[in-house]
């Protein structure tokens, strides 16, 4: 029986799923990237369903509650996202950097005499 | 003594962001010191700066979004270099720098390597500035021991020979704090002289939230070694020392 924060997991999983499906549509992201979001969203749904498959896991990492496992799991995502993130924001920063230069500097106006 | 250099070899590089109001007066100013070069860098400016600085004779270089005054600086630096200057001027496109204080800028080139400016601490510079320059100057003394009165302000002059030294990587406000870091590092020489402090926007310009990034930056370029090529070593070894 599915109960209480179990739905709302599944829910929210389900409206990942579909905001996932509509930017491919939109062409924002590959195929590739398309199929492992969706396999994400996907074994969320299950171990949302299924929350006994991680309790093997768990005791091997003495965490009592599947929500505590969640919760953990969640914060370290969100490290490796931020992270992620940063490192892209300072390469485009760079590649910006180095085309707005690049113009400026073949393209210099002078009065003409 | 180091060799003379005559104001037709020297680059006046002047960073604007929407200065339509005072680049003409800034240009026109400054090549009636008798510099002719005058290198405008408008940095995503969205008002007509450009071609108010191109009509009072600068070179003008356009970058096509705003990078920051760090950004602009360099740009013009590296076209001044490519053009064969043999000193460069830095001055802001506000009006707050005034070019008639350029000739003592070329006077201190010809003893020093990089010349810094320091702004009269009077009521003019808003207290929150003058607070943060005077921690931050205090800092840059206790980690470069560098004896500068002001370590922000942007008015500055450099031989073309120490700018691949003190090349700056910051975009930022941090620019001046990093000149600062590199000159110290390389043992550039160098001169401290007085200028007037004028404030004509106090919308413009940096916000105490800009020095939290610069004291977190002088600290981690104290920690650094920087990477040298041969070109910048053969300078230190024979210009420097």
């Amino acid at each position: 029986m599915i109960v209480g924060i179990q739905a709302v997991g599944i829910l929210f999983a389900l409206v990942m799923m579909y905001l996932t499906f509509l930017y491919y549509k939109r062409s924002n992201y590959s195929t590739r990237s398309f199929v492992l979001w969706i396999c994400i969203w996907a074994a969320f749904v299950i171990l949302t369903v299924f929350p006994q498959t991680l309790y093997g896991l768990m005791e091997e990492l003495s965490i009592q509650r599947t929500v505590d496992l969640f919760i953990i799991g969640g914060f370290m995502l969100f490290a490796v996202i931020i992270f992620y993130l940063f490192s892209t924001i300072k390469y485009l920063e760079a590649r910006i950097e180095q085309v707005v230069r690049k113009v400026a500097l073949e393209n210099p106006k002078r009065k003409k005499k | 003594m180091k060799q003379r250099i005559s104001p037709g070899e020297i680059f006046v590089i002047v960073a604007a962001y929407n200065e339509e109001r005072h680049i003409r007066d800034v240009v026109r100013r400054v090549r009636a010191q008798g510099f002719p070069n005058v290198v405008v860098v408008s940095d995503g400016s969205k008002d007509k700066t450009e071609a108010v600085a191109l009509a009072a004779g600068a070179t003008v270089l356009k970058h096509i979004t705003n990078l920051g005054k760090g950004g602009a600086l360099k740009t013009g630096a590296d076209y001044a270099l490519r053009e064969g200057a043999q000193a460069l001027i830095f001055l802001d496109g506000d009006g707050q720098h005034e070019p008639e204080e350029l000739p003592k800028f070329r006077t201190a080139l010809g003893t020093a390597d990089i010349v810094f400016s320091a702004r009269r601490r009077t009521g003019r510079m808003p207290f929150v500035l003058r607070f943060g320059n005077w921690f931050i100057s205090t800092l840059i003394k206790r980690l470069y021991h560098l004896d500068l009165h002001d370590s922000q302000c942007g008015y500055r002059a450099m031989r073309a020979k120490a700018y691949p030294l003190v090349r700056w990587r910051s975009n930022d406000y941090s620019v001046e704090s990093e000149m600062i870091a590199w000159a110290s590092k390389a043992h550039l020489s160098y001169a401290e002289v007085p200028i007037r402090t004028i404030y004509h926007d106090k919308y413009k310009g940096t916000t105490p939230l800009d020095g939290f990034p610069i004291v977190w930056n002088l600290v981690m370029w104290r920690l650094q070694r920087r990477k040298t090529d041969k070109k910048r070593a053969f300078w230190r070894r024979e210009e420097i020392r």
